[in-house]
Formats: structure tokens, sequence, C-alpha cells
């Protein structure tokens, strides 16, 4: 029993403060160059922090960033020197310019796929660093671009700009504790990982795409703002991409997937790079070497290996803490839904489906009623995946009419269907390994969540929420059985165990209907009857219509009110399971002609 | 055209040099599915070994056989005592991060003993005939040189990798290293012979190039982000797709710097990824399955 | 309510006694000067490509100052610190030495983008500086008071050039490759003012990067147009590049005005294994031999005798220069020795001779640009010839 995760929100707190004082009391005691380095420190975590959430959060690799710092910068600038605006203003304005190429990138990840998508970005920045070397007016080119250092009314230059860049890190590490620990936290594991998942889950990719990279730049932005004030000169090379190597490794170094993996890779990269100083010339051997043994010794980053060691310093990956709650607070209440005048919940009419002249569905008409549990059988190739995918709304169906809760649906993304009440789990477990099995559950609850942009602040209601999706999450983790392993990775598990998560991951979204993709797919004997159970539990106990496609039959004759037949894309039967048993062209299908 | 012929010949065999690095570099993700960036360390490391032994008093020849040799076992070792820990266990991105702390030891390390000599070092082409007169214009060994290699070594290499036991072995683990393990081929062995050849292809581009682009410790850097863009632009999982990538990009760089303006002659690829990326999300052969979902 | 665990006190401990080493232990005398030692900052990119620049300089400078032993009592310490030829890396590379070593003078500034990063930092710690390296003209005109600099800037670099043109005959349109990095705008620039005045015609700007590795566009281009003459201001690597190209298809017959970045002609033409590319290749050298001369041979030893693992290029030429400067400044300083009195002696030598430089340098109290002749030489025969008028500015 692993129930509780010794992380406590207060300790974290603690070290917060603790180190907001230290930061606060640099320029009483330091010289001249340390208050320097610390001030880059700073803008470096919000590199860090910035490239983390797109590449160790979201899994994009996105080699653009020292592009977008730059734009911040010249931005910066330009608002600064030549419109004349007030330095501290024009931070936030070049912020914006950078957050609106942001959007740019956004494009690209939604276009280009994983590896496609860095080579493009790494393009983008050699493009973009072109642009800065031949910007003439607009950025004073190779030349270099002597910045006044910009006065504070408070405090000296100097100083000025270090409290500056304090305050606006601190506030980005708050954001982006808070944001990261809670439902945007968790969309964002899941399109790292399960990407073509989302839809199903409720989750508008594009959206959460331009989401990421428009929040990311932004803070990339206000990172070259800051350092425009700092080092009083902008050079092109300083954003050449090999700088964005830099900023790679000190996210790698760190620990992807951790706000305080950036914070703690920023902090020993600039510190190792001004360290080896030194050595003189060979401080390239010596770097280089220290950061390949580092990376060996810590593939999870320094951070993951410190909180390995010391999982008190995890940071909080919840607004509240799970441990704290039981699984019987909540009762998992359904109501059972009222249609007006129809029983059919879902009515399918002659849809078909072609793939490049293969008829993988050929006018399959069905009606499923409320309460129902539906199988689909069929030999391999006759189509039901195809079907489920259609219904879920993976693909796009090419003829006739789909309505589902009385509403046409006629190529609506998969994430509106999920709106709709429709859950579904895959026949090759789409769990997230970024999350763990409490959070990817908790992924059910995206379709339901109405205060998530509390988040941000920490909001009354979004605490509120959070605090029922967790206990459902419990309670729908005991339902199926799998209490036990609620911090286990999301692929940490068996095949049988992954494929409850599922179900419970569905349950808390209350769908009127679930969708399972074989869900004795890839699971034993003992995980085939377990999943029996659990499927009719759903049906009697939370009143979910469920359409299960399967092989085994054993299971879907067993629990099935009502089966279909699909053969080469066609319907061929649909009745009561011991009437299918009998029925020649079924047998047909399966065996061929040949006497047995 | 006299001019033309000019941007032709220069163009392919810029372009086959790039092919050259982007098929090693295709070859190694290709069989164990990561990326090298440090193939732009092995490279530059061929060229200074091939000085080293020349100035040491080798043949010529003898000079450059041992570095190539060399590289190919230098970056084995590299593989075998820092990446192979790293490619089982950790993130992809991981890995990323160890090859270019390599590269900068690599560099570092090369900058420290060669750098006393100058900031640059020339490397004697590998033949030195008069240059070849076609009308009114002269090809130089060394460009004629690099084609002629370029061919004959993608030539042999495709011929082993085709027909060969040992490439066809490759290609199975390159396929699919999970049913290779189960049908009993020893996949780390061909692991090793994948980066060695790998390497091999990379030390024979630096060889190459060398007598053409100087030698200088840097010169790993940029070669292999042409390199990348070569191998992007083919699809990167596709051996000829790399020659093809290679060559357009070579190309492109000496006909569009022409004819566009030669301030873009640096940022021609870049501008090509971009436009062929958009068109064609998966370059211009990649396979669909290169992103596993 | 807030507890303090065990765990948290010993972290905020640890946190605070590392502070600790970061504080400057290290507190020199009074501007860096003690009764037996002088500590003189090395300011200049040590790595990267450019180290040239900088690392190479530098070393030729410490060899000056071993060989000078003890100056009134005192011994030179030479301080490097990498700026690695960037603005970000310079600053605080700048802040460091100036925290912890308080250097006396600063003496490098291989790049001109460091160097007028650094500049404010060094401005407001009031330290000499010696530029043995940029040429961007900001770095000393207008004239900040402090930094001095003893090689030729931009503009006069590139006056220099257009000057030599128009001293050859029926030459008025030229064609131009140039780098358009920091290094090479300056001196474009500089050249293209110039150019105007000498009414010289330029037909075309190509451009280059130091990586680039192949420049048929660039030949073909200038060659479609003919030219009369060709201007590179390249470093030597894209100048071989770009002279390969060029001779390919017969540029090389016209005359072509290379850069200070080339001035060991010997050496171009030991690496380009072209024969003929150089026959009309000039370029402005700083110095009046180069390593390979029979003049060098004093030089040569020198550096041999300090530094046994250098081998002599025209870069530590330019640190000798320098070095020498620097060393009889502080002689004739004496023995109080501030950084006030030096600027103040150095602004009084109006003709000081080095071993390198074909002029005496010459400063003033408005003028800190010390370098006052360039030449220009071609090789001819295997041996390098100096040609044409030596230019005054």
């Amino acid at each position: 029993m692993n129930h509780a995760l010794p992380y406590s929100l207060i300790f974290h707190r603690s070290i917060y403060i603790f180190l907001a004082l230290f930061a606060f009391s640099i320029p009483f005691w330091a010289n001249k160059y340390i208050l320097y380095v610390s001030t880059i420190v700073f803008i470096n975590i919000l590199l860090a922090v910035s490239l983390n959430l797109v590449m160790g959060f979201a899994g994009q690799l996105s080699l653009a960033h020292v592009a977008i710092y730059g734009f911040g910068a010249y931005s910066t600038a330009n608002f600064y020197i030549v419109l004349k605006i007030p330095f501290m203003i024009s931070i936030f304005f070049g912020a914006f310019f950078s957050a609106f190429v942001g959007i740019f990138l956004g494009f690209l990840s939604i276009r280009l796929k994983q590896f496609y998508f860095g080579i493009a970005t790494l393009s983008f920045t050699m493009l973009s660093h072109w642009f800065f070397v031949h910007g003439g007016q607009i950025t004073n080119g190779a030349s270099g671009w002597p910045i006044p250092k910009p006065d504070f009314i408070i405090a000296s230059s100097h100083n000025g700009i270090f409290y500056l860049s304090l305050v606006i890190t601190f506030i980005v590490l708050w954001f982006g504790l808070n944001i990261t620990a809670g439902p945007f936290g968790r969309r964002l594991g899941a399109l790292a990982d399960i990407e073509n998942a989302c839809g199903n889950l409720g989750i508008n990719i594009k959206k959460l795409k331009f989401e990421i990279f428009i929040i990311s730049s932004f803070i990339a932005g206000l990172a070259g703002g800051l350092l425009t004030g700092v080092l009083g000169f902008l050079d092109p090379e300083t954003f050449h991409f090999v700088n964005t190597i830099i900023q790679f490794l000190m996210v790698v170094l760190g620990g992807l997937n951790s706000i305080f993996g950036g914070l703690v890779g920023a902090i020993v990269l600039t510190g190792l790079w001004e360290w080896v100083r030194a050595f003189e010339g060979l401080w390239e051997i010596v770097l280089g070497t220290i950061l390949l043994l580092l990376m060996i010794l810590t593939p999870y980053g320094l951070y993951g290996f410190i909180t390995r060691k010391y999982p008190k310093l995890r940071e909080p990956r919840y607004a509240l803490n799970p441990s704290k709650f039981k699984s019987e607070n909540n009762q998992i209440n359904y109501q059972k839904i009222k249609l007006e005048n129809s029983q059919n919940l879902i009515l399918v009419e002659n849809v078909s489906k072609n793939f490049g002249g293969v008829k993988a569905i050929d006018k399959i008409s069905l009606k499923i009623k409320e309460g129902e549990i539906h199988g689909i059988i069929g030999p391999n190739g006759s189509g039901k995946s195809t079907f489920i995918n259609i219904l879920s709304g993976a693909i796009t169906f090419d003829d006739g009419n789909i309505e589902i809760c009385g509403k046409k649906l006629r190529n609506i993304p998969s994430y509106e269907i999920a709106k709709l009440g429709v859950s579904r789990t895959f026949q090759n477990f789409r769990l997230s390994s970024k999350l763990n099995v409490l959070e990817n559950v908790l992924l059910g609850s995206t379709v339901r969540q109405k205060h998530g942009k509390g988040a941000i602040i920490r909001s009354h209601e979004f605490i509120k929420e959070e605090k029922k999706f967790i206990e459902e999450a419990l309670s729908a983790l005991e339902f199926v059985g799998m209490l036990d392993f609620i911090y286990s990775k999301g692929n940490e598990l068996s095949g049988g165990q992954m494929r409850l998560v599922e179900m419970a991951r569905g349950i808390i979204s209350k769908p009127k209907i679930m969708l399972l993709d074989e869900p004795a797919a890839g699971l034993s004997i003992k995980h085939v009857d377990t999943a029996s159970k659990v499927i009719l539990k759903l049906k009697n106990e939370l009143g979910v219509t469920i359409i299960l496609v399967e092989h085994v039959l054993r299971l879907v004759m067993n629990i099935s009110n009502k089966v279909s037949v699909l053969n080469s894309g066609k319907l061929i039967a649909s009745t009561s399971p011991e009437k299918v048993k009998e029925l020649a062209v079924v047998k047909e299908a399966y065996l061929g002609r040949r006497k047995i | 055209m006299f001019t033309a012929s000019i941007l032709l010949i220069n163009g392919v065999a810029v372009g086959g040099l790039y092919a050259l690095l982007a098929m090693g570099l295709v070859l190694v993700f290709k069989g164990s599915g990561v990326v090298n960036f440090a193939h732009g360390a092995l490279f530059t490391i061929s060229a200074y070994l091939a000085f080293s032994l020349l100035k040491f008093g080798l043949p010529y020849f003898l000079s450059i056989f041992f570095a190539i040799i060399l590289t190919t076992l230098i970056g084995v070792i590299i593989e075998r005592i820092a990446f192979r820990p790293l490619i089982k266990t950790a993130d992809p991105l991981i890995f990323k991060g160890a090859t270019i702390a390599c590269t900068f030891v690599i560099i570092g390390l090369i900058r420290w003993r060669f750098g006393g000599l100058g900031d640059y070092l020339s490397l004697p082409p590998l033949y030195s005939f008069e240059p070849i007169f076609l009308g009114k214009f002269t090809i130089p060994s060394q460009q004629l040189v690099i084609i002629i290699c370029v061919t004959l070594i993608m030539l042999i290499f495709g011929a082993f990798f085709n027909y060969s036991g040992i490439g066809r072995l490759m290609q199975a683990v390159a396929e699919d290293s999970e049913a290779s393990k189960v049908v009993g081929i020893n996949v780390d062995r061909i692991f090793l012979y994948t980066w060695g050849v790998g390497s091999c292809l990379g030390a024979f581009a630096g060889v190459l190039m060398a007598p053409v682009t100087l030698i200088y410790p840097d010169m790993g850097l940029i070669m292999l982000v042409k390199a990348v863009a070569a191998a992007v632009v083919g699809g990167f999982d596709r051996l000829g797709g790399a020659i093809v990538g290679g060559m357009i990009l070579g190309l492109s760089e000496v006909f569009l710097g022409f004819f566009l303006g030669t301030q873009y002659q640096d940022v021609i690829g870049f501008i090509i990824i971009i436009f062929i990326l958009t068109f064609m999300p998966r370059g211009l052969f990649g396979s669909k399955n290169l992103t596993r979902v | 309510m807030i507890k303090f665990s065990n765990f948290v006190k010993k972290l905020y401990l640890i946190l605070f006694l590392a502070s600790f080493t970061l504080v400057s232990t290290q507190v020199y005398a009074n501007q860096g000067v003690t009764k037996d030692k002088i500590v003189i900052g090395g300011l200049s990119p040590l790595t990267g490509p450019n180290y040239i620049y900088g690392q190479l300089v530098l070393n030729g400078a410490e060899a000056v100052f071993k060989e000078a032993g003890l100056i009134n009592g005192r011994k030179i310490e030479l301080a490097k610190e990498d700026d690695q030829c960037k603005g970000e890396a310079a600053v605080p590379a700048a802040k460091k030495i100036i925290a912890e070593r308080n250097p006396f003078i600063l003496l490098g500034f291989g790049c001109s983008n460091a160097t007028l990063a650094s500049m404010p930092t060094i401005l407001e710690a009031g330290i000499p500086s010696i530029v043995a390296g940029a040429t961007n003209d900001l770095i000393t005109t207008p004239n900040n008071g402090l930094y001095f600099r003893v090689v030729m800037k931009a503009s006069e670099e590139g006056a220099m050039q257009a000057k030599f043109v128009s001293t050859i005959p029926n030459v008025k349109k030229v064609a131009v490759v140039t780098q358009k990095d920091a290094w090479g705008t300056a001196k474009w620039e500089g050249f293209m003012s110039a150019a105007k005045l000498a009414g010289l015609n330029v037909l075309t700007v190509e451009e280059m990067t130091v990586e680039t590795a192949d420049a048929t566009a660039q030949a073909l281009k200038i060659k479609s147009l003919n030219p009369e003459a060709i201007i590179t201001i390249l470093y030597p690597k894209p100048t071989i590049v770009f002279l390969r190209s060029a001779h390919q298809i017969g540029l090389t017959k016209l005359p072509i005005i290379g850069h200070t970045s080339v001035s060991d002609v010997k050496d171009l033409d030991s690496k380009i294994n072209l024969p003929g590319a150089l026959d009309n290749f000039y370029t402005i050298s700083l110095t009046s031999f180069s390593p390979g001369d029979p003049e060098a041979t004093k030089t040569t030893a020198l550096l041999k005798k300090h530094l046994p693992n250098e081998e002599l290029t025209q870069y530590h030429l330019w640190g000798i220069a320098a070095g020498e400067l620097i060393v009889e400044a502080i002689k004739k300083s004496g023995n109080d020795l501030t950084r006030k009195k030096f600027v103040e002696t150095l602004q009084s030598m109006n003709s000081f001779k080095t071993s390198v430089y074909p002029a005496p340098l010459s400063f003033s109290k408005t003028d800190h640009d010390g370098y006052e002749m360039g030449l220009f030489t071609v090789l001819k025969n295997g041996n390098v010839i100096k040609v044409g008028t030596s230019f005054k500015k």
C-alpha cells in the first residue's frame, strides 16, 4: 500500500522562500561579476523553463528557442530605443512580440511530426540568425547594437536589472509550477506521449500546441528583453544556433519534465560555464567532459537524480496532496440519461468508408440502445477497428449518417465527440509514460473541466474542482481494483493493469457511451475475466452504454446484449449472442466454406 | 553553357560531400535509432589525423588510409564507452545532449593540440594533376577526385549494404531490432558494425573535404548542420534519400547562390528545408513509419 | 505555520557557506601594481575560430614581457580571460578579471563586438586598454581617453585598399567579396566610403561567410560583370576558398587586393596548393616582414625561447608590437606607477619604433590610434615584395 507520496506543498514553499531570500541578498555581498552572473542565471532559468515546457513537458523537439530569445531581445531594443518606450514596458512588448512569433512555431508543430519539426525549427533558427545579421536598421546587423543601460528609479542600473530579473523569474517559476501541477500539465503529458489519443480524451491538440508555444515563447521573449538590459549590447552571434545547444544542454542536464529541473540545469550550467574560465584555453574540454559525465551518470537529469535520493524535494504534481483523500469520500453517481422520444443512443445509417479504393466499411446500419452492451465481432480486416475509429472521431466517414445522443456527427473532431459523452479505450494501451497512473486517470476529467484556468492562481473554484476530480479518480481506481498502483508510471504496468486504468480513466469522464476496442487484447486469461467483470459493472452500476469490439468470442458472447458481425466491411448479422452463434453466414465468415 | 556547367560541377562536388556525411548520419540512425551529433567531430578528427600523419612523414595514401581507420576506431570506441549505456536507458534527448557534449570535448582537444600551428591547416589534394581543360574552363583536380571518390564509395557501400551478409544483417536490425533479436541476430554486434561503417563514411568525407575547405577545429559543426539538412530533405530514413538530399543541397547552394545572390548562399539549405517540409512533411522519400505513434 | 525541518536548515546553511566561495578573496593592491608585480589583463578570444586574434596575439606579447624581465623592479604578470569573440562572454570576462585581479591595464581585444560590449564595464572601472586586433572605429573614435589602438582601424584599412586600387593604372571598375560579419562589415563600410571618394565604380558586393565551402557562385557572378580588379575582405580560409573558385575560371589574372587578415602571403601560398593563383594577389601587411622571412629570425628566436610550442604567425607579430609598446610605456612611467601616469606616458609617445611595424607608433592626447603605416605586398617567385607606396594615414 503506497498511498502516501512523501512530498509536501508547505515544504516546497519553504525551500522556495529560502531561495528567494538568498537571491535577494546577493547584491549586498557580491562583487559586480557575481551580480552579473546571477542576473544571467535568472535569464537562463527563464530560457530553461521555457524550453522545458515545450520539450520536457510537451515532448516537442523545438530548437527555435534561441531565435525567439533573439526576437524578444531585438524587439525590446526597438521599443526601448527607437520608440522610446520605458524599459520595463518594452520588455513586455518584446515578450508579446515573441509570443506572436511563437504562433508560427505552434503552426509548424501541428503540421510536422517530431523529428521533422525539430529540423524545421532548426532551419527557422538559422534563418532568424540570418535576419538578425542582415536586418539593417532593425537589428543593426553584425556589428552589434550597443544599448544604454536602463535607469531604475529606486536602484542603480546593475542592481535594478538584477531585481527585475529576480522578480520576473520568480513569477514565471510560480506560474510554471501552477500550470504544470494540474490539468494543463496533464494534458501536456498526454500530448507528449499519446498524441493520437488526445482527441478522444477531449483534448484539442491544435489549441494545446498553440497554447504551449505561445506561453513558452512569451517567457523566452522576457528573457531576451532582460538580456538587452543586462548585457547592454545586442550581437547576432548571441542568437546563433550554437546557443540553442547550450539551452538544450541546460534542460537535459537539469531534467526534462520538471520546472525545477530547468532551474537546476540553468544554475549548474551557468555556474560551470563561468567556473571553467579558470582553465583558460582548455575550458571546452573540461566543460564537455563534465557535462558528458553528468549526463551518463544522471540520465534523468540532475534534478531527477536528486529527487530520487530525496523524494521530499520532488516538485508538486497535483494542486493538492492525493494521499490526504480517501476513495470512499465520493461515490460515483450517475444519472440515467433521459432522452425524449428516442431509445436509440447511437444511430448509424448506411455509413461507408473508403481507403483508397478499398471499402473498409460498406453501408453499415446499426441502432444501439441506451444501456446496451453491444458486441462487434468479425474476422481480421472486417472493419471493426475502422468502425470504432469512426464512432470516436479518429477518422472521418464518407457516406451515410451517424447520430450520437441525437446529435449528427458529420466529421466533427474527436475532442468534440468526447465532449458529447463518448469515451474509449485503445487496443494498444494509450497511457502516457510521462504521467503516473493517478494522473492518467485524471486525464479523463478533461471533458468536465470548468475551472481549469483557475490553476494559474490556484483559485478557489479550481481547488474545489481538483479535489472533486481526485476523489472521483481514486474511486474509479478502486472500482477497477487498481488503487494500489496510483503512483506507478503509466507504462510500468502489465497489459491487463493498463487496460483497467484506461477504463478508470473513461469512468471519470462520466461517459454515456464507452467504446472498448479489443479490451481483452494482450491480456492473460485471469485478466480477461477481470475485464469482463468490470465491463458488466460499468453497465449495471453506472448505466454506461458499451460498444465492444472483440476477438475473444468467449468474452463478447458472455456479456453482450446484442452482437453485430462484420465481414469485409459489411454487416452480416445483428442479433442476440445465442442466435449469432448459430448463423451459418457467421460461421462461414470466420471459418470459410470448408466442412468442419 | 559555360556558367551552368561550372555551377553544375562544383555543385555536384559539394553535394557529394554533403551526401557522404549525410549517409553516415542516416546509417547510424537507421541502424540504432539515434542521431549521432558527434558525427561532425569524427569528420574533423579524420582530417586532422590525415594532416598529422602526413606531417609525420607517411606517404599520402597511407596517411589517408590510416586516418580513416583510426577515426572509425575512435567512433566505435566512443559509442561503446559513452553512448551504449545511454542509448538503452535514457530519453533520446539525453543521448543527443551527450553526443553534443562529446563534440565539445573533441573540438577542445583538437584546438588545444593543433591550435598553436595556426588557425587552419591545409591538406594537399589527393591527386595533383593538371586541371582538365574543357573548352574555356578548368576542372580542378580536387573537385574531379571528389566526384569520382564519392561515386565509388557510394557504389561500394551500396553493394556492401545490399548484397553482403553483414550488410543484410544491418538492414534487418535497422528494420526491427526486436525481431532481429528473436531470430538470433547478435544485435549488439551489428550496432557496432553500423557505427563503424557510419564513422567510416564520415571519416572519408573529412579526408576528401579537407583539401577543399581546409582543416580547422570547428569544421565539423557547420558541416554537421548541412549533413542533417541534406538527410532531412531526403527523408531521414533512406540512404538513397541522403544522397539525393545532399545533391539537392549542394546544387541549390551553388545555383541559387549565383542567381539569387550570394548573401543567401548559406541559408539556402534551410529555406529549402522549410519549403519541402511545408509541402511534404516527411521529406522527399521519408517513409510513413519514421515516427512511431 | 511553517516548520523548518532539519533538512531545510542544513540546506540553507550549505547555501550560505557556499556563497563565500563566490566572494572574491584576492584583493590586489592599488590598481594591480605591487612593489614587485604588475598585473596585466589579457582580454581576448582564447578559443573559438577567432582565437588567432586573441590567444596568438597575447602569446606574442607574453614573449616580450618575459624577455623584459624586471622593469623598474617589477615583473609583468599576464592574466588571460577568454571573451570568446562574443559580446555575451566579453562582459562577464571583463567583470571577472576586474573584480578578481584588478589589472593595471588590459590588453588584447581581438574582436570588435566583444570590445564594444565590454567597453562600458571597463570605462566604468577606469582601466587603460590596449587594442591589438579589433578594428571597429567606435572603439577609439570618439576618443574615450582610455583605449589605445595599435592596429589599423576599419575605415583606415578600407581607405588603404581604395587608395591602392586607384594607383593601379586603368582600373576603375571593381568587384568586392566580403564577409558580412562584424569584422567584415566594418571594413567594407570603410572601403565603400573611400572608394566613392577615389572615384571607383563598385560593380557588385558578394558575400561569403567564414564557413562557406564553395565560392563558385561568387566567382561566376563577379566574372559575369567584367571588373578590372577584385577586392577581398575575407579571413584567410575563405580567401583560399574564393581564390580557388576564381582561379578555376581565370579570375586570378586580375589584380586581387586582400586584407590584413591575410598579410602572410607565403603562408597563404603554402596552403592554397594552386600554382599561379597568387600571381596578382596584393595584400596589406601591418608588419614590415612575414614570419618566414629572413628578417624574422630574431623574432622567431624570441618566441621559441619563451614559448617553445608556438610557431610564429603574423598574429604573434602584432602582439609583439603591443608588448614592446607597453614595456616602454611602463618603463617611462617610472617607479610611481599609476594608470593615470601610464595614460599620460602613452599619449606623449609620438614616435615609438617597434621591431615589427614599418612605421613608428604615434599617439597624442587626441589621437589614440597609433598605427600609421601599412604596406602592400605581393608574392613574386616565392619572395614577398613590397609594392607601391606605403600608406600613411
